[in-house]
């Protein structure tokens, strides 16, 4: 009994310390009632030390155990070890990408560690004795990137719990999306994070367990939410960009000023820091926009700004209005462009460069991009780790829908007189111009794929199939289940599991069959128009009467019968439209459930076919191949003709440029 | 004043000379055919029975282009390897025409309407002409050379040491700058050269090749001069022919106007050939004269 209530009066204190938000002043708070569970808050002050390129912390985390299980031990991410050696899991999946360079040609400066100096539960002793390296996902014993802290007393239901640690860090140069290059810092995946605990329930969780997995080149992503109060310390000429907002900046004596900032709801926190920033600040529909973009690329500042504006627009129309009062836009410098195309909680980065043509729409292609990632995976947070799909692919769908909203459903990406292309068909291609398209199934964890993790399952597959699925359901259906789900999950944990429900739920029937395909199948899909035969039918002769006779006369009409054969090549099965048109100009809509291998269709008519078309208005966008979704009976150049000229009339234009010097 | 009345002469031989100028149209259309026939004939075997081309009605469309590369991997290649030995081809015969060209130009006050000299100059001349290009080649590639060198040199570092990317463009746009006036006058040189080696008997063309520096070097302003307006026209030409082929692709005006459009163009850098070689006669016969 006494024991008991010892921990409930433990309980009690710790709770009293959890961060208190009505200290802050009205302005600065976000929102009056929590948008999210807020498992994991963090206090952290630091302090960068621009000449070794150090971080030095003190950071407060405040847990709450949100099972009725009681914790034993407590993992943290350490991500800055990935950068640690050539031994992290990492850089072994990193080796040969191009972005490390081989052990032999790095200097100190390369590398980058953390290291928690002391670790306390509130004010007790240090007990940094109890942290062990654990690699939960492979059998890298010298990987660092996750720490576990056995409790001595463990953490009981439902409480709540305050850690305190101070922390080294040395930044490593910028390699992938953390770093320093020159003067220039992207902070991210920089201070120790606590895992996630997931309930029994929890998306695959049969029994409440830990979720903290190791740090890999492609996924990084799954944390609790939670309000973050972080001061940075840096030097006075550096101008400092963050998560959140800002509440104050206070200079110092020594030549530095600490810039604090404010979020709420979010599950991470990352900043940034540099003197060469030109900062651009504008108020719309309620929220600050911030871009942080080097000093020389200020012609492009519209592009970033238009851009995030219109996908604001747009998702606050088709899902929820953004619901943060600030978003930051980064543009690194060339020099640190391995920190560019990133998202965080309210900031976003994106590549920029001096001249940018503007045929090439890069910084509306990564701002919009990284932008729909504050709605996946920022708001209805995923687990990249595991199913990086429902971040990235999801991503991928939207960001191309905005963006050939915006820009032209051909031109959105590349806009030149001659070369154009789309985003959604630059995913389509990436898709079907995979090395080997049944290479795996999209639902395994990141780490488990052969070779590393191919792109193409997670973004350009998934967002083709959701395309797809957009042409089976139809766009209102489409936008209809894509609201409920965002609007079921946002502020929560989902897994395809949730997503699948949902489908089925709005569109009133059992869709698992199409998951089965595109998600847990490695089928491709290939409908083609096999073959069209024609036979002339014997028709009827008549009578006529001359002179008082009956004579009798061929009938001149012919009749014809006409067989299709339409046929399926790959594995998955969809229903498809068929439109069959005739010489004479009339057409028959024909729909086929696209199940058997071959499926055949015949015509009595009077006239011969002239196409036949599977799929004319590409609803299932992610058939691998248009060109034998459709066959003439009659050969038709016309187009390549008209098109070949014109390569004719460069060539010759090269030609002659090259006479005039010879 | 000399400059003027050069150009005046440029364009009165090339107007004067529409059979040669047809000639070299027919040439160029023909090499292009070759390069595209092919492929029209490749293209048309492979989906000519699809209606999937009906989406290049609007201009290039990339999924058509991404399936169709997809199917046939080998396409690329093909078309690469084809451009590149027609173009040899072409860049041979363009030698062999230009001592023709030559031959008809020089003598055109007493020659007018015989092509028969000019047939005569392009196999006399072929092989002195060739060697010639040859050793402009070589010329032009270790021009190429330095300016590689003298901006790889005046960026070293790159961008771990300059801290700005502007510096680094503005280093490239000079030496490009620098690196084009060198090469138009090279360029030019060899247009000099041509002429008098079209104007000598001897095989050798050394001397031809160092004949013609000293020449354009003695008559820097008006050489130099002459070559710089020509080439002026010709951008100021080219710049409002791609604007305007900008505009009819925006628009979607049919390819037909496109082709025609482009024609045009073709027929116009032929004849700033024309009327560069002409006025470059037209000096040498002047500066001999003096």
């Amino acid at each position: 009994m006494g024991k008991v209530m010892s921990r409930l009066s433990l309980m009690l204190v710790m709770s009293c310390l959890i961060p208190d938000l009505s200290l802050l002043s009205a302005q600065d708070k976000w929102f009056e009632v929590p948008l999210s569970e807020r498992i994991a808050s963090y206090d952290i002050d630091v302090v960068l030390d621009t000449a070794a390129h150090y971080l030095k912390a003190t950071q407060t985390i405040y847990w709450q155990n949100p099972s009725d299980d009681t914790i034993r031990t407590i993992p943290f991410h350490l991500y800055l070890n990935a950068f640690k050696n050539t031994e992290s899991t990492f850089y072994q999946e990193s080796y040969g990408s191009g972005r490390f360079p081989d052990a032999a040609h790095t200097t100190e400066a390369d590398w980058g560690w953390i290291n928690i100096d002391k670790i306390k539960i509130e004010d007790g002793e240090d007990i940094s004795s109890q942290l062990r390296y654990i690699h939960p996902d492979d059998d890298n014993t010298k990987d660092r990137t996750v720490v576990e802290l056995v409790l001595s007393t463990p953490i009981l239901p439902r409480a709540k719990t305050i850690l305190k640690l101070n922390w080294t860090a040395k930044i490593p140069k910028i390699k992938i999306r953390t770093g320093y290059s020159k003067d220039f810092y992207l902070q991210a995946q920089w201070f120790p994070k606590i895992g996630v605990y997931e309930p029994a329930g929890t998306r695959f969780a049969k029994t409440g367990q830990w979720n903290c997995h190791q740090y890999y080149p492609t996924t990084e992503y799954y944390a609790n939410f939670g309000n973050y109060n972080v001061s940075i310390n840096a030097p006075a000429n550096f101008m400092v960009g963050a998560s959140g907002t800002r509440t104050k900046v206070d200079a110092q004596a020594n030549g530095t000023s600490t810039h604090y900032f404010h979020g709420e709801d979010i599950i991470d926190f990352t900043w940034t820091a540099s003197p060469n920033f030109e900062v651009v600040r504008e108020e719309y529909s309620g929220i600050e926009l911030e871009l942080l973009i080097n000093s020389e690329y200020t012609c492009c500042t519209d592009r970033y700004l238009e851009s995030a504006k219109y996908a604001i627009d747009y998702l606050g129309e088709k899902l929820m209005p953004y619901p943060f009062p600030k978003l930051t836009i980064v543009v690194p410098p060339l020099h640190g462009i391995n920190a560019g195309a990133m998202e965080y909680p309210t900031l976003v980065t994106a590549p920029g460069m001096y001249g940018f043509p503007d045929w090439l729409r890069s910084p509306e292609y990564f701002v919009i991009h990284e932008f729909v990632h504050q709605y996946f995976m920022m708001m209805v947070a995923t687990n990249e780790f595991e199913e990086a799909w429902m971040d990235e692919g999801f991503t991928s769908y939207w960001k191309s829908r905005i963006l050939d909203d915006a820009y032209g459903v051909k031109n959105s990406v590349i806009d030149l007189p001659w070369v154009r292309m789309g985003a959604m068909e630059f995913f389509r291609s990436r898709y079907v111009g995979m090395d080997n398209i049944h290479l795996a199934e999209s639902t395994r964890a990141g780490w488990e794929y052969p070779n590393g993790s191919p792109r193409a399952l997670f973004y350009s597959k998934p967002a083709t199939w959701l395309k797809t699925l957009e042409g089976v359901v139809g766009i209102d259906k489409m936008d209809e289940l894509m609201k409920t789900y965002f609007n079921r999950w946002k502020f929560k944990h989902p897994c395809r599991y949730d997503f699948i429900d949902v489908v089925n739920e709005v569109v009133g029937e059992n869709m698992n069959w199409f998951f089965d395909y595109v998600l847990y199948g490695t089928g491709a899909c290939d409908y083609a128009v096999g073959s069209i035969q024609h036979v002339e039918m014997a028709t009827a002769d008549f009578g006529v009467w001359e002179d008082s006779l009956m004579v009798k006369k061929q009938n001149p009409l012919k009749k014809y019968r006409a067989k299709v054969v339409l046929e399926r090549l790959e594995d998955i099965q969809l229903p498809v439209d068929v439109l069959v048109h005739f010489a004479d100009g009339t057409e028959v809509w024909e729909r086929w459930d696209g199940k058997a291998r071959t499926h055949g269709l015949t015509y009595d008519t009077d006239a011969r076919i002239d196409y036949v078309e599977i799929d004319p208005l590409q609803k299932i966008y992610m058939d691998i191949n248009i060109l034998n979704n459709s066959k003439r009976t009659k050969p038709d150049t016309r187009s390549i003709w008209a098109y070949v000229s014109s390569w004719a009339m460069r060539i010759q234009q090269v030609f002659q440029g090259v006479s005039f010097f010879i | 004043m000399k400059i003027i009345n050069a150009l005046k002469y440029g364009f009165k031989l090339a107007s004067l000379n529409v059979k040669l100028w047809s000639l070299l149209y027919l040439v160029n259309l023909l090499f292009a055919g070759l390069v595209v026939v092919p492929i029209l004939y490749y293209l048309g075997d492979e989906l000519a029975l699809t209606k999937a081309t009906d989406r290049l009605i609007g201009g290039f469309d990339f999924t058509l282009f991404s399936d169709f590369l997809n199917q046939n991997p080998e396409f690329l290649r093909l078309l690469s390897t084809q451009t590149l030995v027609v173009g040899i081809l072409f860049i041979s015969l363009y030698v062999f025409l230009t001592g023709g060209i030559l031959t008809r130009l020089k003598n055109m006050e007493t020659d007018l309407h015989r092509l028969g000299n000019f047939w005569i100059g392009c196999g006399k001349y072929f092989w002195r002409l060739l060697r010639l290009s040859f050793y402009f080649t070589l010329v032009h590639l270790s021009v190429a050379g330095l300016f590689l060198a003298i901006f790889s040199w005046s960026v070293k570092g790159g961008l771990e040491y300059f801290t700005s990317e502007a510096a680094i463009f503005y280093r490239a746009k000079i030496c490009l700058f620098f690196y084009g006036f060198i090469a138009l006058f090279f360029f030019m040189v060899h247009d000099y050269a041509k002429v008098l080696v079209v104007s000598s008997s001897r095989r050798s063309v050394f001397r031809e090749f160092w004949g013609s520096f000293k020449f354009v070097f003695k008559n820097i302003g008006t050489t130099f001069g002459l070559y710089l307006l020509l080439f002026g026209l010709f951008v100021l030409t080219s710049i409002l022919y791609w604007t305007l082929d900008g505009i009819i692709h925006r628009m979607g005006i049919p390819s037909l106007v496109l082709f025609l459009t482009g024609q045009v163009y073709v027929l116009l850098q032929i004849g700033f050939k024309l009327v560069n070689l002409g006025s470059v006669v037209k000096i040498m016969k002047n500066g001999v004269n003096e």
